[in-house]
């Protein structure tokens, strides 16, 4: 057991078995050979944190909660490096990727899912050959990425008038605060 | 790196069972035959490249919204 500090969950604490190697790291961050997952249980998005980099962590989910017919055709090769001797010990995650200012068209990378050997802890970023799967698929479905541009582009809309009311004095009623859930709205 | 000259119809052998061969030159384009055993990925380059991009930019990230209102809110929907 050891404890690592880490930039998004404080500090943690760290059983040996709880490490994935990477042996030959993950792409863009090829010498980080150690990472371990983080997250809430009732999330389906975890992070993998970097042990080299307490402020490298990526965001990754099952392929499965995006296409629920996920079916990553994987070469033997790469099967060959994480020593699976038996197909019951995979586990497959993809990475995400979240736009900062629109959330909501959060995407991933179903091309190129993670694989893990769970039994002996070894994992490896592949690309699968199923070229009809996108390195950019949309997590959420167009409805709902529509309702939340929707209420992104309200509330904006009334900051800007919440800004032009300090020189105006306001015409009545009362200021709009209620855009914290945006659940229920009539696009649902 | 290893730079070879090659023509048209020539090849290379790497190892024993993979074999690279020159198809045919158009401008600056080169098509390539590739043999390999099915054990061994053929990617192209730019995938990788991509792929480090997306990973890049995955790490890179911290949302003001969220994540848990975004997929209750999917959830809700289904």
């Amino acid at each position: 057991m050891k404890t690592v500090t880490t930039t998004r969950f404080g500090v943690l604490s760290v059983n040996d078995e709880d490490v994935l190697h990477f042996p030959k790291g993950i792409p863009g961050f090829y010498d980080h050979r150690e990472w371990i997952l983080a997250g809430e249980d009732e999330n389906p998005i975890k992070w993998l944190q970097s042990l080299s980099d307490e402020a490298i962590a990526l965001p990754v989910m099952p392929p499965q909660a995006v296409l629920p017919e996920y079916n990553a055709k994987i070469v033997a090769g790469d099967l060959g490096d994480l020593f699976v001797d038996d197909d019951g010990d995979l586990s497959t995650m993809v990475v995400v990727s979240i736009p900062p200012d629109a959330p909501w068209n959060m995407t991933a990378n179903l091309r190129a899912p993670i694989v893990v050997n769970v039994k002996k802890r070894l994992a490896k970023q592949v690309i699968c050959a199923n070229d009809e799967y996108s390195m950019r698929a949309f997590i959420l479905s167009d409805a709902v990425r529509a309702s939340f541009e929707a209420q992104a582009s309200r509330t904006a809309a009334e900051e800007a008038g919440a800004t032009s009311s300090e020189t105006i004095p306001p015409t009545g009623g009362a200021p709009k605060d209620s855009c914290a859930a945006p659940a229920g709205e009539e696009e649902a | 790196m290893l730079v070879l000259t090659r023509k048209v119809g020539e090849g290379l052998v790497i190892g024993e069972e993979i074999e690279i061969t020159v198809i045919e030159t158009r401008g600056d384009s080169v098509r390539l035959g590739v043999s390999a055993p099915r054990s061994v990925g053929v990617w192209r380059r730019e995938l990788w490249d991509q792929i480090r991009e997306e990973n890049l930019k995955a790490a890179a990230q911290s949302p003001k919204i969220s994540l848990d209102t975004l997929l209750s809110k999917k959830d809700t929907e289904e």
